[in-house]
């Protein structure tokens, strides 16, 4: 009986709390989102948090962006899951909610306290030169969402010999390792369609090509380093001698990571040595791609690029183009834009509308640059800045839960998403790897 | 304007302390966000003329100082998360060298020691290169230990 009444009391409290509690909306469950909320839970404890997604699972990126081969970087999960498991309360989560089309942001801006707008930038930059739409030409976006699992993405074709890679940044690293060394994904969280398909790969040349000079990478050190060390590829950087020429310049000039990264460039330069093996991995430089040729089954053929230092037109054969030339700033519906084109902010998160408490983070906050560290860092002052400004004496926001039942819009919450990693990783377990990701949700989203 | 916590650990027992005030600065930027908002922790071990024992750390992350108790063996990573040190997303990556959010700077001094007997290796300087605020001493928390004879080890 004494129990029961401390139960029911202490019951009572966690609802007149949750009653006067404010309010917070996330928009997005990738790193930007979850840490901040992590944070923000931390400084305001009685805070309410509703995280949509407009994916079926959550984690963003860490899902399908993280390389399979990186499993350590998705460690930080186990932050996040701690998130959802120590506030059952306070921190829901609403997946398969696209926010703009199911709710919209206005609804969101009504009803909650604040709003963090933390929905990446996962709209890639197109290819936009003549022959771009020859059959096998993707972009390192997509590229990456296939053998990621990404629900409805298409498999390319890796029956070809050549391979060619337009981008010098670590996605197109990414997909360069993907293709190179698929014997390390056996174990992982790559689901079997890719992997097989990757295993089977015929292609045994690739070219990483850049707009610019060698000294103009975005490659982190850590990711050029993996395909050096692909023991059964031979992967080498060529450079003419002007180029050779300016990324000593560089290294000369640059700050301690610039040295070390150019350094790993230096050391791996085209030479018999490194060009071993039968199948190659080229990095080629000051290459400005110009058209894409397609054969009479609109397959591409080759790329031709303009060879700035030879100042002449290259042709490459090629079965498989990516290009990973970067990523466009996406502004949902109703959100302010400045004279750049990306999302307005007032300051370093606060976004320009006077209506409500509107913040951002992450890769939608700033462009789709710096790696998840960025991202924490950015994650606790933002969290910070809504602390601040969550107000204490609180009329009660409703959320838009009774919304989304209303307009019948069937989101996966935490607990279905428990049942959904549970199932993964024991599918996973049977196949003698991480986890079996499910790529279509359709009968889970069937079932009530 | 930014403003993040501070926190500040100290460490276990039977650590030896050299003679003067040593201090362990661990500092977090954001590349995006001004000077401001640095996140700096630091860890102050007790001053003493005599080997004193050290039995928490300080870690000082802009205004706000947090501690936490060290055994010996533990890693700076160690440290906050047994501790539960309201740093969110310090140590992502659960000390595999995958994520570089565990990054302090450490005073000359500490730094110095450090490198003498474990100095940072290839991976863990790749993964330094990914610092927001990357100094001349800085180091990844969950690669050095509370050591008996010297602190940082
Ligand atoms: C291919 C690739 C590999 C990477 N590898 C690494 C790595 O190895 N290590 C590392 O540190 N960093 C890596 N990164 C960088 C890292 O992924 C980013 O720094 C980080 O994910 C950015 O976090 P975010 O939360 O801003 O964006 P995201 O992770 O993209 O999260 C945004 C979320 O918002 C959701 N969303 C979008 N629109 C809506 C909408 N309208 N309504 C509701 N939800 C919406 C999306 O579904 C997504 O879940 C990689 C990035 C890419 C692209
Ligand atoms: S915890 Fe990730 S590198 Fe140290």
């Amino acid at each position: 009986m004494f129990c029961r009444v401390v139960a029911t009391s202490s019951r009572y409290l966690t609802l007149s709390s949750a009653r006067n509690a404010p309010r917070v909306a996330v928009v997005g469950s990738g790193p930007a989102g979850l840490f901040t909320c992590a944070t923000l839970l931390r400084r305001v404890p009685s805070c309410v948090i509703d995280v949509f997604d407009a994916a079926p699972v959550p984690f963003g990126l860490v899902r399908y962006g993280v390389a399979p081969d990186h499993q350590e970087v998705k460690n930080c999960i186990h932050g996040f899951e701690k998130i959802f498991n120590d506030h059952p309360n306070q921190a829901n989560l609403f997946c398969n909610v696209n926010i703009g089309r199911d709710v919209k942001l206005q609804e969101l801006f009504d009803n909650y306290d604040a709003v963090l707008l933390a929905y990446g930038a996962h709209r890639p930059r197109r290819l936009k030169i003549p022959g771009y739409d020859a059959k096998n030409v993707i972009s390192g976006s997509d590229f990456v969402s296939w053998y990621n699992g990404v629900p409805d993405t298409q498999a390319p074709k890796l029956d070809g010999k050549n391979a060619v890679i337009i981008g010098n940044g670590n996605v197109a690293l990414d997909c360069a390792r993907m293709i190179s060394s698929s014997d390390n994904l056996q174990t992982t969280d790559i689901p079997k369609e890719p992997l097989e398909i990757l295993s089977k790969s015929q292609l045994s040349k690739i070219t990483i090509a850049g707009r610019r000079g060698p000294q103009n990478v975005s490659f982190t050190i850590k990711e050029l380093r993996e395909q050096f060390k692909v023991s059964t590829w031979s992967s080498f950087v060529s450079l003419r001698d002007s180029e050779l020429e300016d990324l000593q310049k560089a290294l000369a000039s640059g700050d301690r990571r610039k040295k070390r990264l150019f350094q790993v460039m230096l050391d791996n330069l085209a030479s018999p040595a490194k060009t071993r093996q039968t199948k190659e991995c080229n990095f080629v430089f000051n290459h400005v791609p110009v058209s894409v040729e397609k054969n009479n089954e609109n397959f591409v053929q080759s790329v031709r690029f303009n060879d700035q230092i030879a100042q002449k037109e290259v042709s490459y054969p090629c079965d498989l183009l990516i290009y990973s030339i970067g990523y466009e700033n996406i502004i949902l519906d109703g959100l302010p834009v400045n004279e750049n084109g990306s999302l307005k902010l007032l300051d370093e998160c606060r976004v320009d509308v006077s209506s409500a408490a509107v913040f951002a983070c992450g890769w939608c906050s700033h462009g789709p640059r710096g790696v998840i560290v960025d991202t924490q860092q950015q994650s606790v002052a933002v969290a910070q800045r809504i602390a601040e400004i969550l107000p204490s004496n609180l009329e009660t926001k409703p959320g838009v839960s009774s919304l989304l039942e209303s307009r019948g819009i069937r989101y996966i919450s935490w607990k279905e998403w428990c049942s959904i990693d549970e199932e993964e990783r024991r599918a996973g377990h049977e196949m003698g790897k991480i986890r079996e990701k499910i790529l279509h949700f359709e009968p889970i989203l069937s079932r009530k | 304007m930014f403003r993040l916590g501070r926190l500040i650990a100290t460490a276990s027992t039977s650590i030896t302390l050299p003679r003067i005030t040593s201090t362990l600065r661990l500092r977090f930027r954001l590349n995006t966000i001004n000077d401001s908002t640095s996140l700096r922790c630091s860890a102050r071990s007790l001053s003493s003329n005599a080997p004193k024992k050290i039995d928490s750390v300080h870690f000082v992350c802009g205004d706000q100082t947090f501690t936490g108790k060290a055994k010996l063996g533990d890693s700076l990573l160690d440290v906050i998360v047994d501790n539960d040190l309201p740093l969110d997303g310090y140590g992502a990556c659960e000390g595999t060298l995958a994520c570089c959010t565990c990054h302090v700077i450490l005073s000359k001094e500490h730094f110095d020691r450090v490198d003498k007997t474990n100095p940072a290796g290839e991976e863990e300087l790749d993964m330094l290169d990914l610092a927001p605020e990357l100094s001349d001493y800085s180091r990844l928390g969950c690669q050095i230990r509370v050591e008996k004879r010297g602190w940082w080890v």
